[in-house]
């Protein structure tokens, strides 16, 4: 069974989940779709990457911009800043009219390519879309496989950017909307994922203080992946070819501890109740993904 | 010295511009800064370029962020030199309009343009072009042996390679001079010739963005008109360079799933583009004598203690997974760029890259990787 709080991250609308690349973020975006779908949710599980990561982890071709079922009630979408454009000024903004009259040119395309902050809006925007408008897929849950921890960052400056740009009209109604909506924490929360390494965790801790800065949407768990299982005190010596193999475990395991004390320590002066959930590493996974065992492994999601 | 080069140093010693790829996570610019310090110390003088690198890298080489390239201080025996530029974005967005303005009074009309403030600091973007406007500047006038280049991370290397071409195809659909001409009309005539000239076009964009916008728009664009122009011209000047037969290119991964999988398309986009792989770094590995330990647990696996298990697993899985994306990866990169191309093998390093001492610790792990054929012949 799930404790309690991971429970609580699965009952939001929309889960961005972020973090340093290279540690997991998408197997653990990933398996916490798994885990919603489990609890019976219908779950849209959302990246925009050049290149496809979540529909290799399913065994399939890369999808792109088109919402698939990857798996019974999980639908994947790769979002890209050019079909976000027209779905956002089509489907948001309700002018299909115009949009085929003058977004289409390819001169007006390269000039939206040029206006800042446009791809990150019209993000937010879909992902606002998932949410709250669909009313065709009737989504429970968004779990966004979101950008590293800078470029995120500035995801999140952007509606205050937008408005404070200048800008007035339709583009500003919908962003002060998706603005409002994103502060909602009963509907969205943040994911921070991280693993117990000096310097990756200096980066969570600075990443986190941020986020309270200046994000509307706000922090409401943090994942550390990659734990290693701890020694038992009285195991027994092993054969003298695995010291070295030994040796480097209990570094490893010693080093992390120090590391998440570390992280419980500055998380508590920026925010003392968020949750800090610690997954067990498992060395690799198999592709595609085995749906039990990913489920199993969020489920051991221990507490601190 | 009279020992042999290693392979990277035979790299470097017969290069003029290195760029360095990969995605995030990886130890590009480490990688980047290794290669740099190993040039240096073979006499050349080197001209070190990073897009928003890790301030705590910038520390370790003793200089700050910024917009400038800075001369590193080596230790004494080191018979070359490094200047080193690690760009932020803001800094190098205002000296690209202070160097491109016509005048000073249009470089400050252009500072106090709110489009451009919330650009230049706010939102992320077209860093790139700016660093390909310091390496123009590098190759044009630094006399340099050897400048290496470190890119972006991940999807945004692709751009930066991208780049000219990008800002290339925006000058030639006629974008500019399409915007542009209008607007400085409606400058001297007030916002309504916008309309006659642009007709519908930005009757439709004001609809959505509102006329307060457009008018900011419009004189951010006059402004900065003469800056993208200098843009463009450095953005193919470099293309040009970046063609050239001295340039090579280095990939930097690790045995992660994502790491090798961007890996793979930075590959394909290499040889779409012409641009010639020199080697492959694959970093962080498990420790070569710890690899050797655990090829032994298989075998000995039943007389092991089961509260001792979970670990030998763990490094088991995490070493056959590993080599089988080597092995994917190296196979890829051979097929792609061919059978001479160099294939490194890092282990990963204990401590914290947060010191010169590190970063020659880090260029001397580099010096001693193993290439990969070697590896597979040990084991």
């Amino acid at each position: 069974m799930l404790q309690e709080s991971l429970v609580e991250l699965l009952s939001k609308k929309l889960v961005l989940v972020t973090g340093k690349g290279g540690i997991g973020k998408s197997l653990v975006s990933t398996a916490l779709a798994l885990e919603a779908r489990k609890l019976g949710k219908k779950v849209c599980l959302v990246e925009s990457t050049a290149h496809d990561q979540i529909a290799p982890l399913f065994g399939v071709a890369p999808i792109g911009h088109q919402l698939r079922e990857l798996s019974p009630g999980v639908f994947v979408i790769n979002l890209n800043a050019q079909d976000n454009f027209r779905d956002f000024v089509i489907k948001h903004l309700g002018f299909a009219k115009l949009f085929e009259k003058v977004f289409t040119k390819p001169i007006v395309r390269s000039f939206i390519q040029m206006l800042p902050g446009i791809a990150e809006l019209t993000l937010l925007g879909r992902l606002f879309h998932f949410v709250e408008l669909d009313k065709e897929n009737k989504f429970d849950i968004v779990i966004f496989d979101g950008f590293a921890s800078g470029h995120f960052h500035s995801l999140m400056r952007t509606p205050d950017a937008v408005l404070h740009s200048g800008m007035s009209g339709p583009v500003i109604d919908e962003t002060q909307r998706v603005r409002s909506f994103l502060s909602d924490k009963s509907k969205v929360g943040v994911a921070l994922v991280t693993v117990p390494e000096e310097l990756i965790i200096s980066e969570a801790l600075d990443f986190s203080q941020r986020l309270a800065d200046d994000s509307p949407a706000v922090l409401s768990s943090v994942i550390v992946n990659r734990r290693w299982p701890d020694i038992h005190p009285d195991a027994p010596p092993v054969d003298e070819k695995l010291n070295v193999s030994r040796a480097y475990w209990e570094q490893q395991q010693n080093a992390q501890g120090k590391n998440i004390e570390r992280l419980q320590e500055g998380l508590k002066a920026i925010d003392p109740k968020l949750p800090i959930w610690v997954l067990e590493e498992r060395g690799s996974f198999s592709e595609p993904l085995d749906v039990p065992a990913m489920q199993a492994w969020i489920e051991g999601a221990k507490k601190l | 010295m009279t020992q042999p080069l290693s392979e990277i140093e035979t790299i470097l010693k017969k290069s003029r511009v290195i760029v360095t790829v990969g995605s995030g996570g990886v130890g590009k610019t480490t990688s980047s800064i290794a290669m740099a310090l190993i040039a240096a110390r073979l006499g050349k003088k080197v001209g070190l370029l990073s897009i928003d690198p890790a301030k705590r890298l910038a520390d370790a080489l003793g200089i700050k962020l910024g917009s400038e390239l800075r001369r590193v201080n080596l230790k004494a025996e080191i018979s070359g030199s490094l200047d080193a530029a690690m760009l932020d974005q803001k800094a190098v967005f205002d000296e690209m309009v202070r160097r491109f303005a016509p005048n000073v009074g249009v470089a400050e009309k252009i500072f106090q343009n709110s489009i451009y403030k919330e650009v230049s600091s706010n939102l992320g973007g077209p860093l790139e072009y700016m660093a390909l406007a310091k390496l123009e500047t590098m190759l044009r006038t630094g006399g340099y042996d050897l400048i290496v280049i470190d890119t972006p991370p991940d999807s945004h290397a692709l751009d930066f390679l991208a780049r000219p071409n990008i800002l290339a195809g925006f000058i030639e659909t006629g974008v500019m001079s399409w915007m542009i001409k209008p607007f400085h009309l409606a400058q001297k005539l007030g916002v309504g010739a916008i309309f006659k000239a642009g007709g519908k076009i930005m009757g439709g964009i004001s609809s959505i963005t509102g006329m307060k916008m457009l008018k900011l728009l419009a004189e951010f664009l006059v402004l900065m008109e003469e800056v993208i122009i200098g843009f463009n011209r450095v953005g193919r000047e470099v293309s040009v360079a970046l063609k050239s037969e001295s340039t090579g290119f280095v990939l930097v991964s690790a045995p992660y799933n994502n790491a090798v999988r961007s890996a793979q398309h930075l590959l394909t986009e290499l040889k779409q583009n012409n641009y010639p792989l020199l080697a492959l770094i694959m970093n962080r590995n498990l420790p070569f004598d710890l690899q050797k330990s655990v090829a032994h647990y298989p075998a000995l696996e039943s007389g092991v203690d089961p509260a001792l298990r979970p670990g030998f697993d763990i490094l088991t899985s995490r070493q056959r997974y590993a080599a089988s994306l080597a092995e994917q990866l190296v196979s890829k990169a051979r097929e792609s760029a061919g059978k001479d191309v160099h294939l490194l093998l890092l282990e990963e390093q204990g401590q914290m890259i947060h010191s010169e001492e590190t970063l020659w610790s880090f260029a001397d792990a580099l010096c001693n990787a193993r290439s990969f054929g070697d590896q597979a012949k040990s084991s």
